[in-house]
């Protein structure tokens, strides 16, 4: 089956620097990919590729098996660089002009993306006065509008709460789950893309530098048990005692790798508690993204 | 390219800016017909100092043939300016609201965005010429304005028709200016130049070769010695305007969209 996204050897360049380089990948049919990357790491740039804003300075593009220009557009709902909208409009008046430039006349859609997107009791707000999370919301609305078969999305969860973020994140499976549409994101939030993609591409610096499954970046992002006691000399000496790996680190704890400490943290308290010095703190920890970019890039 | 129309009139309609472009030519029509009042009896022109001095300017009688002339040249220069803005809002507002990512992969075309963005301000120019004239009528009837005639009021009404329409053409490539300088401020200032060097121009005899001359020159702004812009002007004006509409067609297509 043909991918619904093929980037080959496709790169960007203003002048001497290199926005996207040699970047090769495929997205297959309902997948959830996930561009992962620090800031200018070449999300966005790649992001306004596939959507044939930015010209490649070399390589092609495919989305839907068709190339950029003039693209598969009706097929395509996306969201760019955080959301956007013209502030004396309402909601529905701001879908309603989305709806158009779609051909699409009817009103049904735009009553239920507004209805999908929570944002019934907003729809007569100008979309000026809309807090960032809503306003967020509208813009994924317009992405949603015409039901797309593929859904490209540049950091969906700014301005979002947690809530939000949640909502945003089972709607998102839902729409790979059940209507088997494909999803493209972007993210620098880890531990968000862990829980949402099935397939993550690690860009830095304009590269493809890993590729994983969640699986697998669920093993690649390290845990470790982050500890803190009031006498930590004697903290360090009773977890060497029960057979335990514990280091220093430059925040005055100690953190422990192994998978034994990981998975029963209740047995290096009570081996603390035993030795007299409880600890005050003792947390399972997981690596930032900088960590983990770190040791990717170091690799 | 109906879907297109179709929105941009939405997104007008919404806005106050046809407002604030409709009280400019109403405040226009105004002083025109203020104008024509004080020149209607020097004695008083004279007793108001220097809105008598300024209104002399206009011309020496309060009649129709001077008043429509006002209107036209009123056009020419005032049209520049308010047509101009229509032009830099229409383009300007998306990149300045950073709406334009959401108009860059749909199934109407960029084309077709840009096409309907200038038939939307050519239709907003023809009514807002249109509300000029009708004005200028109302006034100049409530003045009772003398020498009146049917083609005089004819020939009146088409030399503004005719300002107009070149003036409209002139401010494309305003908006090319507002697209490429993705906002408000560049569209501006090419509109500030184009009227600076426009009077620069005329004034220094040139006028007929500098197209953004030609509208004020074909509205007699120059005066009654003044030589016609003849075809070459009309041309320049007429190749001025295809110029903008297409470069702006192209840069909206072709230029990478990366901010």
């Amino acid at each position: 089956m043909a991918p619904v996204i093929a980037l080959r050897s496709l790169s960007k360049h203003y002048g001497d620097l290199a926005a996207v380089d040699d970047l090769s990948l495929d997205v297959a049919a309902g997948e959830i990919y996930a561009l992962l990357g620090l800031n200018g790491a070449g999300k966005t740039t790649t992001i306004r590729m596939l959507l044939g804003m930015v010209r490649p300075s070399s390589g092609s593009v495919e989305l839907l098996g068709e190339p950029v220009r003039p693209g598969p557009w009706a097929r395509v709902g996306y969201l760019v660089e955080g959301p956007a909208a013209y502030p004396e409009l309402t909601v529905v008046e701001n879908l309603t002009v989305a709806a158009r430039l779609r051909g699409l006349w009817g009103r049904r859609q735009v009553d239920e993306v507004v209805e999908r997107l929570n944002l019934t009791a907003y729809a007569t707000r100008r979309a000026g006065t809309l807090s960032l999370g809503n306003a967020q919301r509208l813009g994924l609305a317009k992405a949603l509008l015409h039901k797309p078969e593929l859904l490209i999305l540049d950091e969906p969860a700014n301005g979002l709460d947690p809530a939000g973020v949640a909502e945003i994140r089972e709607l998102v499976r839902e729409l790979s789950r059940e209507h088997g549409v494909t999803v493209v994101l972007s993210s620098h939030i880890l531990t968000e893309v862990a829980r949402l993609a099935t397939r993550i591409g690690v860009l830095h610096r304009g590269r493809l530098v890993r590729e994983l499954d969640a699986g697998e970046l669920a093993a690649q992002t390290r845990r470790r048990l982050s500890v803190t006691a009031r006498d930590l000399v004697a903290a360090e000496h009773a977890l060497h005692a029960v057979g335990f790996s514990p280091i220093r680190t430059d925040l005055g704890a100690l953190d422990l790798m192994d998978d034994r400490a990981i998975a029963e943290p209740e047995r290096v308290a009570v081996a603390l508690v035993a030795a007299g010095c409880p600890p005050v703190r003792l947390v399972v920890e997981q690596d930032d993204l900088e960590t983990f970019f770190l040791r990717v890039v170091e690799s | 390219m109906i879907n297109a129309l179709a929105t941009e009139l939405l997104k007008a309609r919404r806005s106050r800016v046809p407002w604030v472009t409709a009280l400019a030519f109403t405040v226009a029509a105004g002083v025109g017909g203020l104008f024509m009042f004080i020149l209607q009896d020097q004695g008083r022109a004279r007793s108001l100092g220097l809105i008598g001095t300024k209104a002399s300017l206009v011309g020496r009688d309060a009649d129709w043939p001077t008043y429509l002339a006002f209107l036209a040249q009123t056009t020419a220069v005032g049209g520049m300016l308010v047509f101009g803005l229509v032009s830099v809002w229409l383009f300007g507002r998306e990149f300045g609201q950073n709406t334009v990512k959401d108009l860059l992969a749909l199934p109407t075309s960029r084309t077709a965005i840009v096409l309907a963005k200038f038939v939307v301000a050519a239709l907003w120019c023809l009514v807002l010429t249109v509300q000029l004239v009708v004005l200028g009528l109302v006034i100049g009837t409530v003045l009772r304005l003398p020498g009146w005639s049917a083609d005089l009021a004819a020939s009146g009404v088409a030399t503004v028709g005719a300002t107009a329409a070149m003036t409209v053409l002139l401010t494309t490539p305003i908006a090319f200016a507002a697209s490429v300088g993705r906002g408000y401020l560049s569209g501006v200032g090419v509109m500030m130049a184009a009227i600076f060097f426009a009077q620069v121009i005329a004034a220094l005899g040139y006028g007929r070769y500098f197209p953004w001359s030609v509208p004020a020159l074909f509205s007699g702004l120059a005066g009654p010695d003044s030589d016609p812009p003849g075809l070459l002007g009309l041309l320049l004006v007429l190749l001025v305007g295809v110029a903008g509409v297409v470069a702006t067609a192209l840069w909206w297509r072709n230029a990478d969209q990366d901010r």
